[in-house]
């Protein structure tokens, strides 16, 4: 059997890091679910497995959810879907929209019972709470058989994170069952267990498309093949994301620093499909003042997102040329004053780089 | 700013046109007596420099001539800045304002109108208000330079003045060149903050403002968002809940309408039970009875053969009865009418016993009566007697006609008036006495009578007479008397008056003499008292009754009286004694009684007696006769009885029988009724609870589906909406906003302290600027006044706020000095600030009579200031003292009062 396993599509989710972007990151995690249908289609999988959380919310817009199921319902087969802890199977729930019943190939698996699938049995646990200490996969029974037990299940491996008391699953989900793979969602970047044979039987497929800076590796969906009852399974991960997000903590030392951080900004490829998380810190010399500025009006202007904290910039100590220029008396002294309130580390050291870069300004555009 | 020239027409004292000038650069000494207009021309300089010339009010009307309808009007040259200027003003009717500035050696027009009079102001000050000028505060920088009249003092420095004076002060120290920089950064404030250092709003709002604002807007509706979401959440988990509850209930109702079914089925074998036992029970007693029928019908032949027997015997017993009460009755029949006989001759004696008591009765009433009429008979006769005494009073009193007291009075007043008159006219008449010595005879020609008068010798006559009297002794002589002319006739009148006025109230008396008239009241009264006494005596005598009916009622009596004598002729001549015939008639009649109680008893007792023969006699007849009814009955009932034709035995077979039938069916009930009591409860009652319950349960269980139902509608309305959707995005403005905002918040503060520390960088400049002003100020008092007074200390404003003198560690306020080192302190600061602010404009300084309290020596010194001032500034001095400033080197004086007289 070969299938596709994805999850955690989190359609709807919000992304208010990313400030007016949210909406173009929200919509190319729809246009990711479109690529991964087609690679699908494509790699020609029996069926799909959507192990939880393919919506963010219960209380989506709805035509969201006709949207998604449009898509999926483009896949040549069947595919197979379980409430996750972000859209549960509760009153109101999305799975109560008629799209799942009009379209033919979704199965919206609510029930803890066994289900035939092309090949085998697939053991669904759906979530029925955002919240729950029991393991969803409790119930399945080690049973033997002579047909591919796949388990489909959403929540927190035990010991990914000690403090993750929630929906548990055991470390020994799969074999405790006798599954010949399970299928996991949950968390975003992908992550493969494998058992005591070293046969990977259980994996997180990871989100089919990154949702915020630091996620390792996401915005894939993974194809298994599996040859028979008991054989091991065969993991490839595909590249469905479509977008880069890109976390930079950026030194300061000397001059033109700057200026190459820009010439290797203005490097970076497809712009247009880049978040990008820039912050400076060390020092700044007055000559970089406009080099600071053209950085901010480059990232203001190329990539989908990009936001720069340059808080962390202080005036250079051994700086005075531009000081020294102004007009003897009070800006002299002013200047001296904001540059003194800028270093002293004082709660205001913001405030005073910031007048004091303002006054650099205007100097330099009256002497203009 | 130099003063050139003033001119003024149609403004308070001023009624013509008077031009004063060409003033000086340095001292001019402008003079005249008080109420020339020294300070009126200051005023018209101040108006035609700052005020509007369509400005209107009291204020401005007040500087029109008194009663004149003049249009005040003025003129200044001037120069600024090395220009020379001509101001034209009109104010009130027709009011104008014009501008010039000489171009070309000529005055050419600049500006006109409002225009001119702001041009004007601003040349004088750098942020003119507009109104105010009546106060000094809004002169700009002559609220330094000039000094009004008893307006020494420099207090209340407008913001903007201590402002000028800084930049003034500061432009002078500090470098030019960062004037650009600074005003940049001044603009760049300004696009932000108000001058009071706030934000600013409206049009002029930063983007800040908005940002907030749509911040919070966006805020707004992620709380409207959050809040529609949490809804839905809680829909959701209510819908739930009632699914929940839903299974719970439906869990319960099957376990119930199990424990139902069950129920059901003991109820009904029950049921069935007490159906048998109730069957059973009906045979039972059907069976008793029937038992009980032939018993009763077996004893009732018996009874009925007993009975028969019985009352036969009764009816022998009866019949040998009745005769013998025949006999008895007959008997007491007899007795009772023996006793009636005795009854009726007893009670024959009745009448006789009527007679007699009748006899007591009448002699009583007579007896009585006699009594009665006698002492009747005596009250009337007082009566009459009482009325004719009464009679005789009132035809006394008819008789005697007397005046009352009050025509009395009214007579005696009338005579004693007349009397008066008489007196008077007496006293007012002449009284002629003749005594005669012969006879003769005079002639009264005109007296009180006149005529013939016979004199008689050694007889005198009198007459009397006025108001003169004339009488003639024929013969002999004429006399005339006559005497004072007194108000005889009034007199007379009076006396006639009052003469008829006595005759009228005494003519009905016969008598007009007051003692007689005084007799007759009396009389009259006295009469009328006895008329009274009589009267009141026949009221008591008739109390409340009338004569006639106690006439009436002698009346009766007599012929009661009357009556009875006929019926006892004897009684007239002597009388019965009611008391005897009374005893007597009550002894008749008490026999009688006595006979006639004792007789009905007799007779009583005998009807008694018949009435109960006869009654028993009855019974017996009665008792006979249903003897032998019932004999008959009885032996109907007996045939009846025996009717099917069964002997006795047979019978009692037949009973037997039934008996057995009888203790097999209590055998049966009762083990039927052992197996009842093997249902502890009342299985009906308990099925009836339980299906209570069931029916419950399910209502319950509706309610909650349709509660249900209801949660359900309302979370898909929730869920239609789309809330976390919304949420998100809004989340996503409010991260973008507050992004926005922080930043141009930062940016912002960062303007601030920009702004904030060059200011204060400057503040500190000027300080140390306005140091000098403090100094040079410092000297020039003590040039005038001595060191006593010390330091002079001039604040921020500028304005002295006290003095520091050397021996004393701590300022003293300036009210401590007197008030001729006060006007000295003033004038120093005054010079020394316009001092320093003629740095690079030669400035100008009025001063309106000030140092009025400054003593010649003092003045002296104060001169010698002035004179080195005056190579800075123009100083314009008004004073009604010119002769002061005489010492004054270079000084142009300039007499008002002169110029007034030469314009005729």
């Amino acid at each position: 059997m070969k299938f596709l396993h994805t999850a955690d599509w989190q359609i709807g989710m919000k992304a208010d890091f990313v400030g007016r972007a949210g909406q173009r990151v929200r919509d190319e995690r729809i246009a990711a679910g479109r690529r991964l249908v087609d690679a699908a289609n494509l790699e020609r999988v029996e069926f799909i497995l959507v192990a939880g959380d393919l919506f963010e919310d219960n209380a989506m817009d709805r035509t969201l959810i006709q949207k998604t199921a449009d898509i999926l319902a483009r896949f040549q087969g069947p595919v197979y879907l379980i409430p996750g802890n972000h859209d549960p199977m509760v009153p109101g729930c999305v799975w109560d929209h008629p799209a799942w019943r009009s379209a033919g190939n979704l199965a919206i698996l609510t029930e803890e019972k066994p289900v035939e699938i092309p090949g085998g049995l697939l053991f669904p646990c759906p979530i029925r709470d955002k919240y729950s200490r029991k393991d969803p996969t409790a119930w399945v029974k080690e049973e033997k058989g002579d047909e591919i037990r796949l388990g489909m299940a959403h929540g927190n491996v035990e010991g990914l994170f000690l403090d993750q008391a929630d929906l548990p699953i055991a470390r020994d989900a799969a074999s405790r069952a006798n599954l010949d793979y399970l299928a996991l969602g949950h968390w975003h970047s992908p992550a493969t267990y494998p058992d005591s044979g070293s046969v990977v039987r259980m994996a997180y497929s990871g989100t089919h498309e990154t949702t915020r800076f630091g996620e390792r590796e996401s915005g894939n969906a993974l194809i298994i093949e599996i040859a028979g009852p008991g054989s091991a399974p065969k993991v490839r991960p595909i590249r469905t994301g479509a977008l880069t997000w890109i976390n930079r903590d950026q030194e300061i030392h000397a001059p033109g620093d700057l200026r190459k951080l820009r010439e290797d900004l203005e490097g970076l490829t497809d712009p247009e499909t880049l978040l990008l998380d820039l912050r400076l810190k060390g020092v700044i010399y007055s000559v970089d003042e406009d080099e600071l500025a053209h950085i901010a009006d480059l990232i203001a202007s190329r990539f989908l997102y990009a936001r720069m904290d340059s808080s962390g910039l202080l005036p250079s100590p051994e700086d005075n040329q531009w000081i020294e220029a102004l007009p003897p008396g009070i800006l002299q002294e002013a200047a001296t004053r904001l540059r003194r309130m800028a270093l002293s580390g004082a709660q205001n050291v913001q405030t005073a780089s910031q007048a004091l870069l303002e006054l650099y300004t205007i100097a330099g555009e009256v002497n203009r | 700013m130099i003063l050139k020239s003033i001119t003024l027409s149609g403004w308070r004292c001023f009624l013509d046109e008077i031009s004063v000038g060409q003033f000086s650069d340095q001292i001019n000494i402008i003079s005249g007596p008080n109420g020339v207009g020294k300070s009126t021309l200051f005023e018209a300089l101040r108006r035609g420099l700052m005020d509007s010339h369509s400005v209107t009010g009291l204020d401005v009307s007040a500087i029109r001539p008194w009663g004149r309808v003049l249009t005040p009007k003025v003129t200044i040259c001037f120069s600024y800045g090395g220009v020379h200027y001509r101001m034209a003003k009109q104010f009130l009717e027709g009011a104008f304002s014009r501008l010039e500035r000489k171009e070309n050696s000529a005055f050419r027009p600049l500006a006109e109108g409002r225009q001119a009079d702001e041009r004007t102001r601003e040349l004088l000050s750098k942020n003119p208000p507009g109104r105010g000028f009546s106060q000094s505060r809004n002169w700009g920088l002559a609220q330094v330079l000039w000094a009004p009249q008893g307006e020494m003092k420099l207090k209340d420095l407008s913001g903007d003045l201590v402002s000028d004076i800084r930049t003034a002060l500061g432009s002078q120290v500090f470098d030019r060149s960062s004037g650009p920089i600074e005003e940049r950064i001044a603009g760049l404030y300004d696009r932000f903050f108000t001058p009071q250092g706030k934000v600013k709003s409206g049009k002029a709002a930063p983007p800040i403002i908005h940002l907030r604002e749509t911040l919070e807007q966006a805020l707004q509706r992620r709380g409207d968002n959050l809040e529609t979401l949490q809804r839905f959440e809680e829909a959701s988990k209510r819908v739930e809940e009632l699914r929940a509850r839903y299974r719970q209930l439906t869990l319960e109702a099957e376990e119930l309408a199990k424990s139902v079914r069950e129920a059901r089925h003991r109820s009904d074998d029950h049921r069935i039970l007490k159906n048998q036992i109730n069957t059973r029970q009906s045979e039972v007693e059907k069976i008793e009875a029937q038992h009980r029928q032939i018993k009763q019908h077996i004893d009732l032949i018996r009874s009925t053969e007993k009975e028969i027997q019985e009352k036969k015997t009764e009816l022998t017993r009866f019949e040998s009865e009745a005769p013998l009460k025949r006999q008895e009755v007959e008997n007491w029949e007899k007795n009772a009418a023996e006793a009636k006989k005795d009854l009726d001759t007893a009670r024959g004696e009745e009448n006789k016993v009527a007679r007699a008591e009748m006899d007591a009765d009448t002699a009583r009433q007579y007896v009585d009566s006699k009594e009665k009429l006698a002492q009747l008979s005596q009250h009337i006769r007082k009566i009459e007697a009482a009325e004719r005494i009464l009679e005789g009073h009132k035809k006394d009193r008819a008789a005697l006609v007397a005046p009352d007291r009050r025509t009395l009075k009214a007579a005696r007043k009338a005579i004693q008036d007349r009397d008066e008159a008489q007196v008077l006219m007496d006293a007012a008449m002449i009284t002629l006495e003749i005594k005669p010595e012969k006879k003769g005879l005079m002639e009264v020609i005109s007296g009180e009578e006149t005529g013939r008068v016979k004199l008689s010798a050694g007889k005198t006559a009198i007459i009397k007479g006025a108001p003169e009297i004339v009488a003639e002794l024929k013969g002999v002589a004429r006399l005339r008397a006559s005497g004072p002319a007194g108000d005889i006739q009034t007199h007379r009148q009076t006396i006639q008056e009052k003469d008829r006025k006595i005759g009228e109230l005494t003519r009905p008396f016969g008598t007009a003499d007051i003692n007689r008239l005084e007799e007759l009241t009396e009389k009259a009264e006295n009469l009328d008292r006895q008329v009274g006494e009589a009267l009141k005596e026949l009221e008591t005598l008739l109390g409340e009754d009338e004569l006639e009916e106690l006439k009436k009622e002698e009346a009766g009596l007599g012929a009661t009286l009357t009556g009875i004598e006929k019926e006892h002729p004897g009684w007239r001549k002597s009388p019965p004694d009611k008391e005897e015939l009374k005893r007597l008639a009550s002894d008749l009649k008490r026999e009688y009684n006595r006979k006639v109680k004792e007789t009905e008893a007799v007779w009583d007792g005998a009807q008694h007696a018949l009435s109960a023969a006869r009654e028993q006699e009855q019974g017996l007849l009665v008792r006979l006769e249903e003897v032998r009814k019932n004999i008959r009955r009885l032996e109907d009932n007996y045939t009846e009885l025996t009717r099917d034709g069964k002997t006795p035995q047979e019978r009692e077979t037949g009973l037997n029988q039934i008996l057995l039938e009888w203790d097999a069916g209590k055998a049966a009930l009762k083990e039927l009724k052992e197996k009842l009591t093997e249902f502890v409860d009342n299985p009906e009652a308990a099925l009836k609870k339980l299906e209570g319950s069931l029916e419950a349960i399910q209502g319950s269980a509706q309610k909650t589906r349709d509660e249900e139902r209801t949660a359900l509608g309302s979370l898909e309305v929730l869920a239609a909406k789309g809330s976390y959707s919304a949420l998100a995005q809004a989340e996503e403005e409010v991260a973008q906003f507050q992004e926005e905002t922080l930043r141009e918040e930062l940016r912002m503060d960062a303007i601030r302290l920009l702004y904030d520390t060059v200011n204060q960088c400057r503040n500190e400049a000027i300080a140390s600027v306005a140091r000098p002003v403090e100094e040079m100020a410092t000297r020039m008092l003590q040039r005038i006044a001595g060191r006593r007074i010390g330091r002079i200390k001039i604040g921020e404003t500028f304005e002295p706020s006290g003095v520091s003198p050397e021996m004393v560690d701590s300022a003293v306020e300036l009210v401590n000095l007197s008030g001729g080192e006060q006007e000295q302190l003033y004038l120093a600061t005054r010079l020394a600030l316009a001092e320093a602010l003629a740095k690079d404009e030669r400035q100008m300084v009025v001063l309106d009579d000030v140092l009025t309290a400054t003593d010649s020596g003092r003045l002296a010194r104060v001169m010698t200031l002035l004179e080195e001032a005056a190579e800075r500034l123009q100083i314009i001095i008004l004073t009604c003292h010119p002769e002061r400033y005489r010492v004054l080197a270079g000084a142009q004086f300039f007499d008002l009062e002169s110029l007034l007289k030469s314009l005729g």
